[in-house]
């Protein structure tokens, strides 16, 4: 069952007088307890992609068509007040830099009974599920962490008070914004059980957001691959990693190291630059550094098609790819 | 907070303050002409060697300058601030008097100020480089910029042509006596000293509200739902808080030192006119303790900042295990 | 009246960069601000050749006389030309701002510099000396100093100096610090070259940043505190013209000779919100962030 959609989602960013386009077109759907991982390199809209569902986009940024639908209820449609009461209850996000992401002035319990208290959720009810919240993350002696400032608690044991804070209300969606980034290894696979465990358990909707592909595999079961604002690719984990449709999908995927090469070459990169969004080129925006590009990327921008289990906005099929030679170019 | 942090911060608020004794000493002993002539004016002229040798000596100036330092070091441990030569009245009395008028001045010029530029601050800083930060920005500086004396000056004059009234010394009433009668005494010189303070309390709060605003733990609290209302207040204003609560308090202590010009306008028996008399009349015991007991009082209102600074962030309010 | 000591991080000069001025100008509050200090500065030189009245001749039948064209800016209670009494006083300002925070600068740049790079005791003991001075508010500290040193606008800039100097030396130690324990600095060491040599080489353009943004709001703590001073009857004794002196003997002419009091309190907001700009345009000029 879709929990949720996004429909030809554009947002754009107002910058010295003009509207920069950072999310041109997305559409995605997430089912109820999939992850889907949303992939790609800073600037590429996957965050603005995130904010605009959860209604938190920075000063000048604002959404100027689309729908983002959660169980059938168009968000954008929403007046800001209504739209609030939907974030923690209806979306929910869990952050970067979990040192960051807590007041440093209020202790644990008081900042998780806030968003119960945002909700309408008071009194001896919201202390009980704010410990519950704390105990269903996996900390021990719940109601000591509640009267814990962040200072006093780890980067692991941060992260799980955000995730205990994100799940409190019961949310159907949840975002999550490269939540591994800043923690060690251990720790990273210790919060990516966590989350998998919390979407089984209710069924949760989540947008994994990620430039880690290693993350990528471990967790989701869909990708959907942003470049330039758009999706390049979108498919299942397996698929993609198996047969990549996109160039640049496949360009990524060569970028990652793997324990099983042998031989130890450069690592492959690719060349150039991801393009100014000031300055869209008329065709397809990967078309300058694509090693496969035929004559009409440059002209036209291809729309998605499905090809070889993936949907794909690139007018090359992988069959014609191998006439062209490598799809890296070699660092210099 | 740790008790030996604490005491360190004692220790070297001593220290500080025996600095601030030698600095005091030494500036003040340095004054041109001596204190005998400065007291019997034309009369020390007429003075034979042997009287003046009489009146140094009842005055502790024949002993060595370290012997008059420790004399009147030790006067102070015990609360001796010496005798004005003027009036044959103890300092400390002058000072008991004058005081209570400078601190009711400047808890009123907070009073007023804090709320104003802390509210101004905040509207500012809602809107970075938008109109009403601008305009409060300007506002701002101009606060900072028009001297006192020349806010305090056109006030009296306004005060004189609306109200027929004029500031004198020997009409002060003090809070004990009406309280009604003190406040309306009060009131003008307080607004005066509370341009600039808010102008300063405005700046500092823009910019600590910007940096908070700009925080993750902000987005965290709006990803939650929790109003926009409750996002500023208790959010953003109470992360600042931290450096506005600083500012304030050094603020306070510079005020104990600057009511100087206002008093002086409005003619109210404070420290700064006790001290500005004491100047004009070379009264130097006088001079000489005012500057003491408001270094002094500058030295403790900042210790206490730190504090209070340590006790309002968790952070650093105790060190102990991770739970 | 408070002592600001801002600290900008020490920039490392890059090459391809329009000049210190062109930066400063283009920084929208900074050209504001170097107008206005420019036109006082302007204003001060013309006093100084007389060209218009004699700021001391008196006039027995024109007192109190308003704006006209033979006084542009009106007359005082002796008949004195408020235009170049004001102008008069705006030299005096500038001179005891410049006087004083010129030995602030030099003083404590230099006690600074050699403190933060020699260590040990020289920056124990003069660490524990900017902590003593620092203990006092500024207006106080100034108060007490023109009491013992006596009135005159020297003796007024003599105050002003030492209380600025410790700010000085606080804002020229900091970057010391810093560029001392740089990477460079070292390798200059490791390299053999002398410390003479990377001071001047190394550590001073980069102390130079934020000692200039405070020299700009070090002069005008200066103007103010020369014209509270001159007010209360501490500072520039008359018959000088001194812009607070003026605002003092205004008092029982206004609001009726509202011209008395407006010009030179006029003067002194302009050269105090100038110098400000000036701060905040050479900070932004200089803020590494900011290019």
């Amino acid at each position: 069952m879709t929990v949720l959609r996004i429909e030809d989602l554009h947002t754009v960013v107002r910058s010295r007088g003009r509207d920069l386009p950072v999310v041109r077109g997305v559409s995605l759907d997430v089912d109820a307890g999939e992850i889907v991982g949303l992939v790609g390199e800073s600037g590429s809209g996957k965050s603005f992609t995130a904010l605009s569902v959860l209604g938190l986009l920075p000063e000048g940024a604002r959404v100027t068509s689309g729908r983002i639908l959660v169980d059938g209820e168009d968000l954008v449609a929403l007046r800001e007040r209504d739209r609030r009461t939907r974030r923690g209850s209806t979306v929910a996000m869990i952050y970067q830099d979990p040192m960051t992401a807590l007041n440093p002035l209020m202790t644990v319990g008081a900042q998780i009974a806030e968003g119960l208290r945002a909700h309408g959720i008071r009194g001896p009810e919201a202390k009980r599920r704010t410990l519950a919240a704390i105990e269903e993350v996996g900390l021990p002696k719940p109601d000591r962490i509640a009267r814990s400032y962040p200072h006093r608690l780890s980067g692991g044991q941060r992260q799980r008070v955000v995730i205990a804070s994100a799940l409190a209300l019961r949310p159907r969606v949840l975002i999550a914004d490269e939540p591994t980034t800043a923690l060690d290894v251990t720790i990273q696979q210790q919060i990516l059980a966590l989350v998998d465990e919390l979407r089984t358990e209710h069924d949760l909707a989540v947008l994994w957001i990620t430039h880690d592909l290693g993350v990528v595999a471990r967790i989701a079961a869909r990708v959907a691959v942003m470049y330039a604002g758009r999706v390049a690719e979108q498919a299942g984990t397996r698929e993609l990693f198996a047969a990549p449709q996109h160039p640049y999908s496949a360009a990524l995927l060569a970028s990652i190291p793997s324990p099983t090469d042998t031989e130890r070459g450069p690592l492959p990169q690719i060349g150039g630059a991801p393009p100014d969004l000031a300055a869209l080129p008329a065709g397809c925006p990967f078309e300058p550094r694509c090693a496969y590009r035929e004559d009409r990327c440059a002209t036209g921008e291809p729309e998605p098609v499905h090809r070889g289990g993936s949907d794909t906005a690139c007018f090359v099929p992988r069959e014609r790819w191998g006439v062209r030679g490598d799809a890296m170019e070699e660092p210099a | 907070m740790s008790l030996r942090y604490l005491l360190g911060r004692v220790a070297g608020m001593l220290g500080t303050l025996v600095g601030v004794a030698v600095v005091v000493f030494v500036v003040l002993r340095a004054l041109p002409g001596d204190t005998i002539t400065a007291k019997l004016g034309t009369q020390a002229a007429t003075l034979t060697a042997d009287q003046r040798a009489a009146l140094r000596h009842f005055y502790g100036l024949d002993s060595s300058p370290v012997t008059q330092f420790f004399r009147w070091f030790g006067g102070l441990l015990h609360g001796d601030l010496g005798v004005s030569m003027d009036t044959g009245v103890p300092v400390t009395h002058l000072i008991g008097d004058a005081l209570p008028v400078t601190l009711e001045l400047a808890v009123l010029a907070m009073v007023i100020a804090v709320p104003v530029g802390v509210l101004f601050g905040m509207l500012a800083a809602s809107r970075p480089g938008a109109v009403r930060d601008l305009s409060v920005q300007g506002v701002g500086l101009l606060g900072l910029a028009v001297p006192e004396f020349v806010v305090a000056t056109v006030t009296v004059a306004w005060l004189a042509s609306a109200f027929a009234y004029t500031p004198s010394a020997g009409t002060y009433v003090s809070i004990g006596d009406s309280f009604g009668g003190n406040l309306r005494q009060m009131l003008y010189p307080a607004l005066v000293l509370a341009i600039g303070l808010a102008a300063t309390v405005m700046r500092t709060t823009r910019s600590a509200y910007l940096e908070a605003a700009g925080s993750d733990f902000v987005r965290t609290a709006r990803g939650k739902g929790v109003t926009e209302a409750r996002v500023r207040f208790r959010h953003i204003l109470h992360n600042a808080g931290i450096p506005i609560v600083t500012m304030v308090g050094i603020q306070f202590g510079y005020l104990l030192g600057g009511t100087l010009v206002v008093e002086q306008v409005f003619a109210l028996p404070g420290l700064g006119r006790l001290l500005l008399d004491g100047i004009l009349h070379q009264d130097y015991a006088i001079v000489q303790g005012v500057t003491l007991l408001v270094a002094a009082a500058f030295v403790v209102v900042n210790f206490g900042v730190d504090v209070v600074y340590r006790l309002l962030d968790p952070r650093t309010r105790s060190e102990g295990r991770r739970a | 009246m408070t002592r600001a000591a801002t600290l900008v991080a020490p920039a490392p000069r890059t090459a391809g960069q329009p000049s210190l001025p062109r930066r400063i100008v283009a920084d929208r509050n900074g050209l504001i601000g170097v107008v206005l200090v420019g036109l006082l500065v302007v204003v001060a030189v013309v006093s100084l050749v007389h060209l218009g009245q004699d700021p001391l001749a008196q006039n027995r039948t024109g007192q109190l006389a308003g704006p006209s064209g033979a006084h542009w800016l009106g007359t005082d209670q002796f008949g004195r030309d408020i235009a170049a009494r004001v102008a008069a006083g705006v030299f005096a300002s500038l001179r005891v701002a410049l006087v004083s925070v010129g030995m602030a600068t030099i003083v404590g740049g230099l006690l600074g510099v050699l403190s933060g790079f020699a260590g040990g005791v020289l920056d124990a003991v003069v660490g524990r000396c900017t902590d003593v001075l620092f203990a006092f508010p500024a207006t106080l500290l100034a108060l007490a100093l023109v009491a013992a040193l006596g009135h005159g606008w020297f003796n007024t800039a003599i105050a002003i100096a030492v209380v600025y100097t410790p700010i000085f030396v606080r804002v020229a130690r900091g970057p010391v610090l810093t560029v001392r324990e740089s990477e460079y600095v070292k390798a200059g060491r490791v390299l053999g070259f002398s410390r003479s040599r990377l001071l001047f080489r190394h550590v001073l353009p980069n102390v130079g940043a934020p000692i200039a943004v405070q020299v700009a709001l070090a002069l005008s703590w200066a103007i103010l505190t020369e014209a509270g001073l001159s007010f209360l009857g501490l500072g520039t004794q008359p018959p000088s013209p001194s812009l607070g002196l003026m605002v003092s003997d205004a008092r029982n002419f206004f609001p009726d000779a509202w011209w008395t009091l407006l010009f030179p309190a006029l003067a002194v907001v302009v050269a105090v919100v100038g110098l400000n700009m000036v701060g905040d345009g050479l900070r932004n000029a200089l803020d590494p962030r900011r290019s």
